[in-house]
């Protein structure tokens, strides 16, 4: 796997039904990975009532032969799966049966990562509406320690991302919006699994509406960081925008320091894959205009990469 | 000039001591015009203690200085859309200050005209913050003295002068507040550029849209195009979320409250192409360049060329 390659989230351009076409489409745009949001999936075919989905009622074998055209194009057009985006949520307070049957459907989706290639998963962690924190760390490594058997056995590093919980307009601190809390965690949770299996997701949007240091936050992180979620917002709307295009409330400042980021990736030796998170990006503007922005979007990325590998 | 050019605003790229270096760089990023900001340079140039700059040059040594440029130009197939010229323009407490700016704008129409440029930008005077008590008829006065007085050097050089929808900034002591501003209500734009032009007996006059001052002052821009039709000849294509004059790329900015574009592209294609337009599609996108790493402009500068692209598709394309 390539070290720093430039990957983006699926949501918004890729089509399920045609992933030839779509992988040939990111392949031109210039990026060599991609984060697979089986979420969206998962989501487009999940019957609340019936507790079932037409692709996740699969057998793991079925899921291999419905992956087996993506698995090809990837193949064919050197681009790897750096990343899957798991189901979220991932825990429903007092579903049971529904939370049983996204544990089950996750177990499902690490099969289809090992088919695919790809070594990690971000799971986000529950955040809890109203509950102490010792309660809301209670459910969440219940919820983990119940994936390490599926994640030993198909080589799979969970990912947890820092969160965040909005009322109205304004964003407030989630599970995993601390650094020591998410430290903890991947720390705890490794202990129990004895290896690791556990790894982090930082989401540089995030990081911007719940306020954090992002720097102090990524050094603190260190070798815990295994994949990103790189994207922008004015710190008000969790927008998922393009790098460098939003200002603070003065109009005329970039709302995230993008060197804080580009130093920290830096300082940690990171060399994992820079993947945006830009769905909102993408899906606003034209059709048309949609691969140039794809194409600003790798830029921005090369231009991550260089200044962490070259020291610009 | 092709039609429908796609221009930019040579804010935060151009490199003033070589231009020609310059002129290549942004004809590979996919730029066939330009609006030269000629404000920039006598901004840099400018010393409002001794009131002199680089325009204080015979008009001819700023011909010599910008044959290189207009070569470059010419050899790659750049035009030059518009002229940016100094703003403000109009100094209420210092008239040497507003004389001298008057005179340097009439050397710029002559180096417009020397670049083949056919129009140049001239900002309306405002009451810009609320504190000189101005009426409305009083600003309109002003800046009838002041465009009069650009007239016969328009018609020397054939240079359009063109106004353009300003806001304001009204200071109290709750803070500060942005208001409509000179040219931001459209019917008063239409009496200014038709009661110049009666006066100029031509055709002298015509008007620069600018989309980022129009979202702040909550113009309808379709309306507003609609309502100017060929009177509209310039534009300063750029994006806000509302609340501030950010000058960046079209569909990068979202309503602060709920969410959304904040600029109604729909509504500024529907209009240009409805009136007919067939001027540049000129980017004013400067601080998109300006909050960008180095490493970062040309990828930048190529992407709204292709929003400006797009725009011309869908401009020209039958219903």
């Amino acid at each position: 796997m390539k070290k720093l390659a430039i990957g983006v989230q699926t949501l918004k351009w890729y089509n399920e039904g045609n992933p030839e076409e779509s992988i040939r489409f990111i392949k031109n745009c210039g990026f060599d990975a991609i984060d697979y949001n089986i979420d969206a999936l998962f989501k487009n075919t999940f019957d609340i009532e019936k507790l079932s989905s037409a692709i996740f009622d699969k057998s793991v074998d079925a899921l291999k032969e419905y992956y087996k055209p993506l698995k090809k194009a990837l193949n064919e057009q050197d681009v790897f799966v750096s990343q899957v985006h798991g189901i979220y949520p991932m825990y429903y307070l007092g579903e049971e049966a529904r939370n049983e049957y996204i544990i089950k459907a996750t177990e499902k989706i690490f099969a289809v990562c090992e088919y695919l290639g790809c070594k990690a998963i971000v799971l986000h962690p529950w955040s809890g509406p109203d509950l102490h924190k010792e309660k809301e760390k209670e459910i969440n490594l219940e919820l983990y320690r119940k994936l390490i058997p599926a994640a030993k056995k198909y080589g799979i590093m969970i990912c947890l991302e820092n969160l965040f919980k909005h009322h109205d307009y304004d964003c407030f601190n989630a599970a995993c919006s601390n650094a020591e809390e998410s430290c903890w965690y991947v720390d705890t949770l490794n202990q129990e699994a004895g290896e690791e299996i556990f790894g982090f997701c930082l989401d540089v949007g995030h990081i911007c509406v719940t306020g954090e240091n992002l720097y102090q936050y990524i050094t603190t992180l260190g070798k815990r960081l295994i994949v990103l979620h790189i994207h922008d917002n004015d710190s008000i709307s969790d927008s998922h925008l393009i790098p460098y295009t939003q200002m603070d409330r003065t109009g005329y400042r970039l709302r995230i320091e993008w060197d804080w980021l580009i130093r920290g990736l830096k300082e940690i030796g990171y060399d994992g894959t820079l993947s945006f998170e830009v769905f909102n990006g993408i899906q606003q503007m034209p059709e048309e205009v949609r691969p140039a922005a794809l194409r600003l979007v790798y830029e921005i990325g090369t231009y991550f990469r260089k200044c962490i590998a070259e020291g610009e | 000039m092709k039609k429908l050019a796609v221009g930019v605003s040579t804010a935060r790229w151009i490199d003033e001591k070589d231009h020609v270096a310059s002129i290549k760089f942004i004809k590979k990023c996919g730029f066939e015009a330009l609006d030269y900001q000629i404000n920039s340079w006598f901004r840099q140039t400018f010393d409002p203690g001794k009131m002199t700059s680089f325009f204080d040059k015979s008009v001819e040594d700023l011909y010599e200085h910008y044959t290189p440029m207009r070569d470059a130009a010419k050899e790659e197939g750049i035009g030059f859309s518009q002229f940016h010229a100094p703003f403000p323009m109009y100094y209420p407490d210092d008239a040497a200050r507003t004389e001298y700016y008057l005179e340097v704008t009439q050397k710029m129409m002559a180096i417009a005209a020397f670049f083949n440029c056919p129009s140049i930008v001239v900002h309306p005077w405002g009451e810009w913050d609320g504190t000189q008590g101005i009426t409305k008829e009083e600003e309109f006065e002003v800046n009838m003295r002041m465009y009069r007085r650009l007239m016969p050097a328009a018609k020397k050089y054939g240079v359009q002068i063109c106004l353009e929808n300003m806001f304001g900034v009204r200071r109290t002591e709750q803070g500060e507040t942005l208001v409509r501003g000179a040219c931001s209500d459209v019917n008063e734009v239409c009496k200014y550029i038709d009661t110049l032009n009666a006066e100029a007996g031509e055709e002298l006059f015509g008007f620069c849209l600018d989309i980022g001052h129009a979202r702040i002052t909550g113009e309808n821009i379709y309306e507003y195009i609609k309502t100017l039709g060929n009177r509209l000849t310039d534009l300063h294509i750029h994006e806000n979320n509302g609340l501030m004059d950010a000058h960046m790329f079209p569909y990068s900015q979202e309503k602060v409250i709920g969410g959304g574009l904040s600029v109604d592209w729909e509504g500024f294609i529907k209009g240009l192409k409805e009136i007919g337009f067939e001027g540049a599609l000129s980017f004013e996108t400067q601080h998109a360049i300006e909050i960008v790493p180095a490493g970062l402009k040309q990828a930048t500068l190529t992407y709204i060329a292709s929003i400006g692209t797009y725009f011309r598709k869908r401009i020209e394309e039958k219903e």
